[in-house]
């Protein structure tokens, strides 16, 4: 497994200098060549998977965000979930473990919609997709954090 | 300058900044080659858009290897709304936790929790629980992952052309 150190330098995103990565360097020990070269490293490797600007869904016009969760049998969640995952509006699809008696849905999509009829089309697929299953929808009041791991 | 909103120029430079960000000394330089525009303008366009929210940041997302070095989970909470934002800034406080809303159910704060093992985990969830009383909560761990955030998914040229 990779060091971490320089991870964790850029871990909250760089710094918007003209060197940034010189930045990174001090607070990681190093130097600025050695953080570009792990960096190009770990992104070729699969580390990480994006260097980048990461960009907020909603701020782009998303203005319906919903966790929907779904009550799919289990022998279906595999084709299901591959199911959903392909469709672009879904950022996020999850299998989670259900609380008996207190929570039965197991399939959690996260759904950015531009507008209510999107969000409700949306929900008609899946229930195409699921043959019919209870889902339930947790619509997005408010925002408190909203940040990557921290390694 | 204020503007109010993000123009053309601002749409390419996001397209940029996510799709094709130059991991070199001076990434800020190159992206203003690409685009003609100067170091200085694409940093104070770029920090424009990172106060409006628009841009979160420009850094990294973890691959397979890395994300399996944690243990993840999603809590739903059900806290009294006077006492909801107050409860949300106690478990925003823990740097395990990466996501935090409220939503419209009875279980109104939810948020996920990601910690590198799963002693750690439960000693976060445990002590939010301790400090929050909460009326009710779940744990749900997540047991498969279908689909993650990646770069194109609302980043695509759709999502960029959508920018104001």
């Amino acid at each position: 497994m990779a060091d971490l150190t320089i991870l964790r330098a850029v871990e909250d995103g760089i710094e918007m200098v003209p060197r940034p990565f010189e930045a990174a360097a001090k607070r990681a020990g190093t130097d600025e060549e050695s953080v570009v070269r792990e960096l190009k490293t770990v992104l070729e490797n699969g580390t990480i998977r994006f260097f980048g600007a990461i960009v907020d869904h909603r701020t782009l016009g998303k203005l319906v965000n919903a966790m929907v969760a779904w009550d799919v049998e289990d022998s279906a969640v595999d084709s299901v979930g591959r199911s959903f995952a392909a469709i672009p509006m879904v950022s996020h699809c999850y299998e989670r473990t259900r609380v008996p008696g207190k929570w039965k849905y197991n399939l959690f999509t996260m759904a950015h919609a531009g507008n209510e009829d999107e969000l409700e089309a949306f929900l008609k697929e899946g229930r195409r997709l699921t043959t019919g299953a209870d889902c339930i929808v947790l619509r997005t009041l408010k925002e408190y954090k909203k940040t990557g791991v921290k390694f | 300058m204020v503007r109010g909103h993000p123009d053309y120029l601002d749409k390419k430079l996001v397209a940029e900044l996510q799709l094709r960000f130059p991991l070199t000394e001076r990434p800020f330089e190159e992206v203003g080659r690409r685009l003609g525009l100067s170091e200085a303008e694409v940093l104070s366009r770029t920090r424009e858009m990172i106060r409006e929210g628009i841009v979160r940041r420009i850094g990294y997302m973890a691959g397979k290897s890395l994300q399996k070095m944690k243990s993840s989970t999603l809590v739903g909470m059900k806290v009294e709304t006077d006492r909801a934002d107050w409860a949300a800034s106690v478990i925003s406080n823990y740097r395990e936790v990466t996501h935090n809303y409220l939503r419209d159910n009875e279980l109104n704060l939810w948020f996920t929790v990601s910690a590198s093992d799963r002693g750690r985990l439960e000693d976060v969830v445990r002590e939010i629980v301790t400090k929050v009383r909460p009326l009710d909560w779940i744990e749900l761990p997540s047991v498969k992952s279908f689909k993650l955030l990646t770069p194109s998914v609302g980043i695509s040229e759709q999502g960029v052309s959508s920018l104001g």
